[in-house]
């Protein structure tokens, strides 16, 4: 079995890295809360992030793995080579981003043919990768290299009640390390994580490019109503791809049956700087979203007093 | 392969409707998702520049991109072109 690291104490003694931040296509313009509460904490942290600039489709391996592997391999080298280019690492939030371009660059780590073969192409952009740096989620560097200890000792918990959505792609390493950053993490930042039976289940995404019933239905709409029954607060991700499926099955769901959620869809990063005393209204929490947040603010200002 | 399957030729498979969309995007734009006055404004409310520093902001990484499919030969494979943007399947 794979050494599992455990966010200690030395967390101190670690090379610092750089990351640009790769943002996809959901983030920026579905969840700027999401990205906005990213860029206020990770600096806070010790974290040096900027943006990656230029950023475009990830591309989705779910897609071109099948298809053409090639354009997965080419086109995840075109982002990952902006952040090389500045002598940075990349970070990413969204677990469907992750996958994608953490699989191209290990493939290209291990396969000088296929790097060879990619910047037989990317030198018809002008553009040349070198395969020389990492991928990392977000959950890794929070974990890993800011640590527990520190956010438990520089935040304060936000006092509610909340259901987590890991998402299929956070399954990525046999040992499910990223599932378990991501559990611990949000409970050192709230009351409760209330645990469910379709907790592990898929938001549907997938699904939802073949069969858009059964992608709304049989599992967005499944794992809705488990959470409605748990009386929670929010319903915290990390993925920007689930989001994006829970925000469409949501819109579907109330004009086809007038189904309503009412629960908030929250990203991790938004209970980091809660906890941390950051103002909602600086990283825009109450704008955009599939349900209001006000009675989460309430609870956090009640407490905050 | 074609030792052992001789008779086998590559199979030609419709892509889905869902996917011709977003692959349209992914080309015209960079990325799944278009950026407009609304989500700018928002953007802006959360403490973001309006236009996000991706393709976005970038026009020539769409043109990197149209350029590296063409490369490949993809347009041609799934029957897109990138001029009009329109299938020819």
């Amino acid at each position: 079995m794979a050494d599992i690291p455990n966010s200690s104490k030395d967390n101190a003694t670690a090379v610092k890295s750089r990351y640009s931040f790769f943002l996809g296509c959901v983030m920026p313009v579905k969840m700027p809360w999401g990205e906005s509460a990213i860029m206020h904490t990770l600096p806070e942290l010790g974290v040096d992030l900027e943006y990656l600039k230029k950023g475009t489709c990830c591309p989705r391996a779910g897609v071109w793995k099948s298809v053409d592997e090639r354009v997965w391999l080419t086109l995840a080298s075109y982002n990952l080579l902006q952040a090389e280019g500045d002598g940075r690492d990349v970070l990413v939030s969204c677990n469907g981003c992750y996958v994608t371009l953490y699989e191209a660059n290990q493939l290209l780590k291990e396969n000088p043919e296929k790097l060879k073969q990619v910047n037989e192409y990317l030198a018809e952009a002008h553009s040349h990768y070198n395969a020389s740096i990492r991928v990392r989620h977000l959950l890794e560097v929070l974990y890993e290299e800011v640590g527990l200890d520190r956010i438990r000792r520089e935040s304060r918990k936000v006092p509610i009640r909340v259901a987590i959505h890991p998402g299929c792609h956070m399954r990525i390493f046999d040992d499910g390390r990223l599932v378990r950053y991501f559990s611990e993490l949000t409970g050192i930042l709230v009351d409760e994580v209330v645990p469910y039976e379709e907790e592990q289940m898929c938001c549907g995404l997938q699904a939802n490019l073949a069969d858009r019933h059964f992608a709304t239905y049989e599992r967005a709409k499944k794992k809705f109503d488990a959470i409605k029954a748990l009386n929670v607060d929010a319903l915290v991700i990390v993925c920007s791809g689930c989001y994006d499926q829970f925000e469409r099955a949501l819109q579907i769901l109330k004009k086809e049956i007038g189904y309503e959620f009412g629960i908030p869809i929250i990203h991790l990063a938004e209970l980091l700087a809660l906890s941390r005393g950051i103002d909602p209204d600086d990283f825009g929490m109450r704008y955009l979203r599939t349900a209001p947040v006000d009675a989460i603010i309430a609870k956090w200002e009640s407490d905050r007093r | 392969m074609s030792d052992i399957f001789p008779w086998r030729r590559p199979v030609k498979v419709p892509i889905p409707t869902t996917v011709k969309a977003q692959l349209i995007r992914h080309f015209s734009i960079g990325l799944l998702y278009p950026i407009n006055e609304e989500i700018m404004e928002y953007r802006r409310k959360s403490g973001l520049a309006p236009v996000p520093p991706t393709a976005h902001r970038y026009p020539e990484a769409v043109e990197d991109v149209q350029t590296l499919i063409k490369a490949m030969k993809v347009d041609k494979k799934i029957g897109l072109d990138l001029d009009t943007m329109e299938y020819q399947c």
